[in-house]
Order: C-alpha cells, then structure tokens, then sequence
C-alpha cells in the first residue's frame, strides 16, 4: 500500500462532508494575521464566530468576517453568553439572518464560573431551533442520557465538553464520551478543553469524530505552530482510532520470537 | 421618539429600521449584520419597510470573533 494513499475517513454532519475533522473557533487571536495563518495550518473548514450587539459607535471593529470569508471557511455562529433557552433562540435567528447560514452551534450557558450548560434551557433551545428549520450543534455536558435526548430530538451532531471552556485541561472522562459514542448515530464532537495536540489526539482515539477547540491554538505561545500540531494530532488519534489499537495486558509479552534460543552452560 | 438601541435609551428622528441603521453611521452593505426589533429579527428586505414606534426595543448585532 503506497503510504500517501492512507487518508482518515471523511467526517458528514448533516449530509456536507469535512476532509478535515477539527473545527477552530476564531477568538482570543493576538492579531488577524495570526488567526489567519493559524486557521490555514489548522486545516480547518469550519470556523465558529459569536454573534454580539454591534458597536454604534465606533465603525473601526475589526471586520473578522471579510477575513473568514477570503479563507473560504465554512462560518459556524454561536450563541455563547446565552443563559436562557429565549436568549440562544433569537441570538440563532439572528445569526441566521447574519450570516446566512441555518447551523447553529448552540449553547446555553448555566453559569458564569464554570461555564457548564443548562441542560433544561439546552434542550428548550434546541427543541424550538430544530422546529425552525435549524442545523443545531448543541455544546453540551459529557452526559449520555443529555446526549441521547438532543440526538433523538434531531441535532445534527452532540458536542460534549471535554473539560470547562478555557480550562485547557483535556478530555476528563473519556468514559463517558465513549458511552455517548455508543449510544447517539450522530457524529460526536468534543467540544472545550482540549489543551494541546495530544487531549486532540486522545479524542479522535477515542472514537470522537472531531474536536471543537479555540484557546488551545489562540493563547498558545506560537499559536500558528500549536495549530499545525493540533491538526496531526487530529489525524494521528483519527487514524489510530481506524488502525484499531492493540489490546491492553497487564502482563508482558515477548515481542521477539520465544523460540530458537542459545544455550548457555550456566556453572554451579 | 425615544427607543431602546442595543440596551441604551435613544432618541431618534428614524421614522424606520434602514433610517436608523444610517443614522448610527452603519454600513449597510457589509455582511453579517442583524436586526431584531422587540425580539423578532427584522429580514433585510424589510428594513426600509419596517417602521418604528415610541419604545421599540431595537438589537443590531453582528458577527465577530467567537469560540
């Protein structure tokens, strides 16, 4: 088998198909041009944007979208900073109108502090969103029973937080997303905590289908290197995954054939 | 008349949603911008039909960098 001609498996949400299976958010860059140069090195197709009031004041905002745009990424909105399922629901209408796209990645927020989800608004967002026609990406707990219920409902994927947004400290129950892999036949995405290119790699490893991340590229120190990384650690963990990986023993197992030993005379 | 734009009181002379957004100094054109007036999103083709009234609550929004 020639070597070039081993590629992962595509990833399909909602019937569009991604070559690449890592979705980079667009904030916290230090400037632009980095973001820019981080997203290309990402491999990304997709990249998320928050949806906020516009400054009235002052039209010299940095106009993020003509950049995404010239990239040709396929823009993914959020509603973060929503608490209540009312909040998400007009910040996706909004976003829809914006940007001209109906996928939304949903999220609602239940506190400051820690950033988990409120599941009950969660699933009142997106029982209302998917009603008005929307692709829903719901940001939610590594919880199966959570999961199952938004796949039910008819999201387009679950994206499951690998540890709290921000917090760069990986994927903290591998477990539980191995369950929620099980159990939805939507694709699962991890979505926060990932730190650096190995939490992506273990992700992908694990089964997940792709990986949601923003700070771990953006407040790296060289954030166009740690995109680069992250983008082979997404390949390396999704084509292990494919290989199918050795099983785990306790106890050791000669990797050398056990046969046709020399013999040693061993002297009292 | 008095509203609210983006959670501040306002007066405006802005008979409807394109008049104000002029007003502000926005530019129309560019892309990812959204308008909701008392939380119902106002389409862009309706923003030169879409009149305002004493106490509207107006939300213009747009798309920008986000995790």
């Amino acid at each position: 088998m020639d070597i070039n001609t081993i590629i992962m498996e595509k990833l399909t949400i909602a019937e569009e198909t991604f070559e690449s299976r890592l979705i980079v958010g667009s904030a916290r860059f230090p400037d632009p041009d980095t973001m820019c140069r981080a997203l290309e090195a990402s491999g990304t197709e997709m990249v998320t944007v928050a949806i906020r009031r516009a400054n009235l004041e002052n039209n010299g905002q940095i106009d993020v979208l003509s950049y995404l745009q010239e990239g040709g990424y396929k823009l993914l909105p959020n509603t973060a900073g929503c608490y209540t399922a009312k909040e998400a629901v007009l910040t996706a209408k909004m976003a829809r109108e914006a940007l001209d796209t109906n996928w939304i990645k949903l999220e609602v927020i239940g506190d400051e502090d820690t950033l988990f989800p409120d599941v009950p608004e969660l699933l009142k967002a997106a029982e209302e969103l998917l009603l008005e026609g929307f692709v829903v990406l719901p940001y939610t707990n590594d919880d199966p029973i959570t999961c199952k219920k938004l796949a039910r409902m008819g999201c387009a994927a679950v994206m499951p937080l690998g540890a709290p947004i921000g917090s760069g400290m990986g994927i903290r129950n591998p477990y539980n997303l191995r369950i929620i892999k099980e159990q939805v036949d939507v694709p699962v995405i991890v979505d926060a905590g990932v730190g650096t290119a190995s939490d992506a790699a273990i992700a992908l490893e694990l089964g997940m289908d792709a990986v949601l991340l923003n700070s771990a590229v953006s407040q790296a120190k060289h954030p166009v290197e740690m995109a680069e990384a992250m983008r082979k650690g997404i390949e390396a963990g999704r084509l292990a995954y494919e290989a199918g990986r050795m099983p785990r023993r306790l106890y050791a197992k000669a990797s050398s054939p056990e046969e046709g030993l020399i013999d040693v005379q061993h002297n009292e | 008349m008095d509203i609210k734009l983006n959670g501040n009181s306002t007066q405006t002379n802005a008979q409807t949603v394109k008049e104000l957004l002029k007003e502000t100094g926005q530019d129309l054109e560019a892309g990812g911008m959204a308008v909701a007036v008392n939380e119902s999103v106002v389409a862009k083709e309706q923003w030169s039909a879409r009149r305002l009234e004493e106490g509207d609550r107006v939300e213009v929004i747009r798309a920008t960098q986000g995790g």
